[in-house]
């Protein structure tokens, strides 16, 4: 059940995009792979997984874009269609968890 | 002319379409905490390596610019790639083009381009611990006080 007191609404940087989580994170990774460093261009990613179905797009129209990942199964990242920047940025963890996705943190912001 | 010509480094995508070089020590290298760069990273803070454009060179494919608001209202362009849209490096700023903020983080061997300073700690994330000793302002700094002389001869080069 989604905790009723947790509300968390995100967006990317145009404001095309807006989406909120309805309920608490699974688990919040600070991944400092290789990987996430360069599509983060920083130096961490922080990764919230959540159920996707708790995960509601608001308004704007996520566009898949599928990259390689390093087991080979590839990752699809949601971005939005216009400013292409980190909105429900999320990944579905195809190998651990079908159904769940992982925010990035940051876009939760306002 | 720069006195560190040999330094070179490479960088690329996360789909591997574009890749690209810088042929020269940054600037500076800002650690930004502000939330723009929280949001666009999607994670703590970013990374930008300051260089000037003409000292980045694309070795394969090509960027795409997508403009982006930012709080001067001036706005921020965002080189990225076409394909998996990864953000490879920003201009904005008084220097406009001239200066690229290259995203560390796409760089192959980032532990290159530890932060020389941490900027907009006022809203740093409270769980990041930034290393003793190192410059870190709650918004921003005067580049005479803080950039190494001859990062400072690069810029006056620059905007000349």
């Amino acid at each position: 059940m989604a905790t009723p007191d947790f509300v968390a609404q995100g967006g990317c940087t145009c404001g095309v995009l807006r989406y909120r989580l309805d309920d608490r994170p699974i688990f919040v990774h600070g991944c400092h792979c290789t990987w996430c460093q360069r599509q983060s261009g920083s130096a961490l990613a922080v990764n919230a997984l959540i159920e996707t179905d708790r995960l509601t797009v608001l308004s704007g129209e996520p566009e898949e874009v599928s990259i390689p990942s390093p087991s080979g199964k590839g990752q699809i990242i949601l971005r939005c269609p216009a400013c292409r920047i980190a909105m429900p940025e999320y990944y579905r963890a195809t190998e651990v968890m079908p159904s769940a996705s992982q925010a990035r943190m940051a876009a939760l912001q306002g | 002319m720069s006195s560190t010509e040999t330094f070179s480094a490479e960088g690329g995508c996360a789909c591997g379409e574009v890749r690209y070089r810088i042929t020269d020590r940054p600037l500076f290298v800002h650690g930004c905490h502000c939330t723009d760069c929280q949001r666009h990273s999607g994670g703590a803070f970013a990374i930008n390596a300051m260089i000037e454009t003409d000292r980045v060179e694309l070795l394969a494919g090509t960027v795409k610019s997508v403009a982006v608001p930012t709080p001067s209202g001036k706005g921020q362009q965002i080189q990225r790639c076409p394909t998996c849209n990864t953000a490879l490096w920003s201009h904005y700023g008084g220097a406009g083009d001239k200066l690229a903020f290259v995203r560390a983080g796409t760089l192959d061997d980032n532990t290159l381009l530890e932060p020389d300073i941490h900027i907009f700690t006022r809203s740093k994330q409270p769980w990041v611990i930034l290393p003793e000793g190192k410059p870190a302002v709650e918004v921003y700094y005067d580049a005479k006080e803080m950039m190494p002389p001859e990062s400072l001869q690069r810029m006056a080069a620059l905007k000349g």
